[in-house]
């Protein structure tokens, strides 16, 4: 009986000395968070999703070329464009303690809200889609840089091309958030610079669904251009009704907020010839068309504008986190302190953390779709524009 | 001069979209002394049903350029089904609480409707966001010396006056009409000279349902987009334009949608920057009817017997 017991003991003791003469296991690698908000309900839902996809697409193929010294896992907030709802989701994310730097919004209203408690929580923020100037330029605080060009740089397209058209005399329609007011602003500036003229500005709520009233007033005023200063579905309303009522041979332009898919969805036929002062043209640069291919490979919905700007957001916070470790200070110095190669070219943050880059693109509405003006069949003159009629 | 006609028949679009709500509105109020606030909710549930049986009849190629005689078809069908909604409603929600405190009733209804909103939010594919409503209303219009009169602004301003036409014809009529009347006056002598109150009750449900699916859906087919949340404005509108014209009345819901309607439009127009508050308009409105003509402009004042 008690041979047996040493043999079975002895036995047991092999057993396990076996299990541990096997290869060693490698170390784990440590799981960091990194966080993205954005409007994934509500009215810019496709330009949050498409963000969304593109910023995780990044992640994706950062952790698929497996030397990459962390395991990721992203934390998405829905911020429904709404700075409410936008503060309460960038607080989540800035007091997890796990988590070391976000990307964040697509609306500007949004951002004004939501700079102060990433900077409160001292972590990096990355902006992949706001445009309004205060938001890096309105503060001195080194956590927010912004990848997209500001609105102010926009709007000297817009005026640009509004002088190359030789259309000088607008009306302006802003919807009364931060961002229409500012947008309205920046064109009315960068309009009179060049000479024009803006005749009136109007605002409109958001939501607001009856345009009559106010295209009667345009109609009266009779300019050569209506800018819309808003996003798309308040556009697309603007857009639809100035038809109906015989505003068909004026230039029609908005802001990088219109400039999404649904735009022409909505407005169908009445999108033809109407033109967006937008953000990159991803199919400028081969880096662009190779992110085009991926995305397309891998997701259904559209990146919309703003694809590019979230998956270049991804590539900094993955090479900075890789350079610094998961440390959310040394992660905000070390963004500031670097310029970084992204699909839009080379990012260059001045004193602020604006991105000096970005390749604003002006686009025309072609078959529902924004086409680069250059390359379209306006330019070509195998259209005509709705002026020229 | 122009601007002034043109301002005339956006504000007659306006006002008919929002008469046609106040209508069933006021029924309900009227027959039943019921604010039922799903009405918007209801409205929009009606685009949101009209838009997978239009995406249906399209891809069975039952909608084309020369087919476009179904569209009124789609119509009706789309009036039936939420017409059914309002017996369900009716069955569901008001039966059960009929003999409870009215206050119960409204707050029942007012929960309905955010049931209609999140159900139509969750359930519908990709729910939360703005939808492209099928344009079911002619395109174009008619130029007239500065002015547009577009075809689906006549349409929609046509289809309201007949169905106003045919409610009144209805309600002055018809043996129903003289019972949701009789039922509105008095529902326990009604009820003993033989009039059949729950046959009446329903009735009325299924008119003003209908006629909350046929406003959401001109009010879709007209600004070509709609959303789960829309019902919320639309309802609030709709009953203020009913307590305008005087809760409970149907000439009066008509009067109080085309007032509010005109002054909307004619404040967005004539008063600087008056577009962004032209809900402050409308509501100010609705406060003034509160405070000096509370019983609106055609109800009757009601003396509280000691």
């Amino acid at each position: 009986m008690g041979k047996k017991l040493v043999y079975a003991l002895l036995a047991a003791f092999m057993i396990v000395a076996l299990i541990g003469c096997g290869p060693a296991k490698p170390a784990e690698k440590q799981t960091v968070k990194i966080g993205f908000i954005g409007p994934l309900s509500g009215g810019g839902a496709a330009v949050g999703i498409g963000a969304k996809n593109s910023f995780q697409l990044k992640v994706d193929e950062v952790l698929a070329a497996g030397d990459y010294p962390y395991n990721i896992e992203v934390v998405y907030e829905d911020d429904a464009s709404d700075p409410a709802t936008g503060v309460a989701a960038a607080t989540k994310i800035a007091s997890d303690p796990d988590v070391v730097a976000a990307a964040t919004h697509w609306n500007s209203p949004v951002g004004l809200a939501t700079v102060d408690v990433f900077h409160k929580y001292g972590m990096a923020q990355v902006f992949w889609g706001t445009i309004h100037r205060d938001i890096i330029y309105g503060n001195d605080y080194k956590e927010p840089v912004r990848v997209i060009p500001t609105s102010e740089q926009s709007m000297e397209l817009a005026a640009e091309y509004a002088k190359k058209f030789g259309i000088m005399d607008w009306v302006i329609i802003n919807d009364t958030t931060d961002y229409g007011t500012k947008i309205r602003d920046e064109f009315t500036a960068s309009l009179e610079k060049r000479g024009g003229k803006v005749l009136e500005t109007i605002g409109v709520t958001v939501g607001q669904q009856d345009f009559s009233a106010v295209l009667s007033r345009v109609v009266e005023l009779q300019p050569q251009g209506i800018f819309y200063a808003g996003v798309t579905t308040e556009a697309a309303g603007v857009r639809i009704q100035s038809m109906k009522q015989g505003l068909t041979n004026v230039l029609f332009m908005g802001p990088p907020g219109i400039q999404s898919d649904t735009f022409g969805e909505i407005t169908l036929t009445d999108a033809e010839g109407t033109f967006c002062s937008g953000t990159f043209d991803v199919n400028s640069s081969d880096e662009g068309k190779a992110f085009v291919q991926a995305y397309n490979a891998k997701y259904t919905e559209p990146f919309e504008q703003n694809g590019p700007y979230a998956y270049d957001s991804a590539g900094i916070i993955l090479e900075a986190l890789k350079a610094v470790g998961p440390d959310k200070a040394k992660i905000v110095d070390y963004i500031l302190s670097h310029s970084f190669k992204g699909v839009i070219g080379d990012i260059q943050w001045d004193e602020y953390g604006q991105n000096g880059v970005g390749g604003l693109t002006m686009y025309v509405n072609q078959d529902q779709k924004w086409v680069k003006y250059e390359d379209s069949e306006y330019a070509s003159g195998k259209r005509t524009l709705p002026w020229a009629k | 001069m122009n601007t002034f006609l043109q301002l005339l028949i956006s504000a007659l679009l306006v006002s008919s979209l929002y008469s046609l709500v106040a209508v069933g509105f006021t029924m309900y109020v009227g027959v039943i002394n019921l604010a039922n606030f799903s009405h918007g909710d209801t409205c929009v549930l009606g685009t949101f049903l009209m838009m997978p049986l239009f995406l249906y009849a399209t891809k069975a190629g039952w909608i084309s350029a020369s087919a476009g005689l179904l569209i009124p078809l789609l119509i009706i069908l789309l009036l039936l089904i939420t017409g059914l909604w309002g017996v369900a409603i009716y069955k569901v929600l008001v039966k059960p609480l009929l003999a409870a405190p009215r206050l119960i009733l409204l707050l029942a209804t007012v929960a309905a409707g955010q049931v209609i909103r999140e159900g139509i939010r969750v359930i519908y594919p990709n729910g939360s966001n703005p939808q492209v409503f099928p344009k079911l209303l002619p395109g174009g219009g008619l130029h007239l010396s500065g002015i547009t009169l577009g075809y689906d602004s006549l349409t929609i301003i046509f289809l309201t006056i007949i169905c106003i036409l045919s409610l009144n014809f209805i309600i002055q009529k018809t043996k129903m009409g003289v019972a949701m009347r009789a039922v509105s006056q008095n529902p326990d002598v009604s009820q003993m000279m033989g009039i059949d109150i729950e046959k009446t009750i329903i009735t009325v449900f299924v008119i003003g349902s209908a006629l909350a699916g046929l406003a959401g859906i001109l009010n879709g087919s007209y600004y070509g987009i709609t959303k789960f949340n829309l019902g919320s404005n639309l309802g609030i509108k709709g009953f203020s334009a009913a307590v305008i014209g005087g809760l409970g009345d149907f000439k009066g819901a008509i009067i109080g949608g085309v007032l509010l309607g005109f002054i909307e439009v004619f404040a967005s127009a004539y008063i600087p920057n008056g577009s962004q508050y032209q809900d402050v308009f409308s509501f100010l409105a609705v406060i003034a009817f509160l405070i000096f003509r509370p019983s609106g402009i055609l109800g009757e004042k009601i003396f509280e017997k000691v």
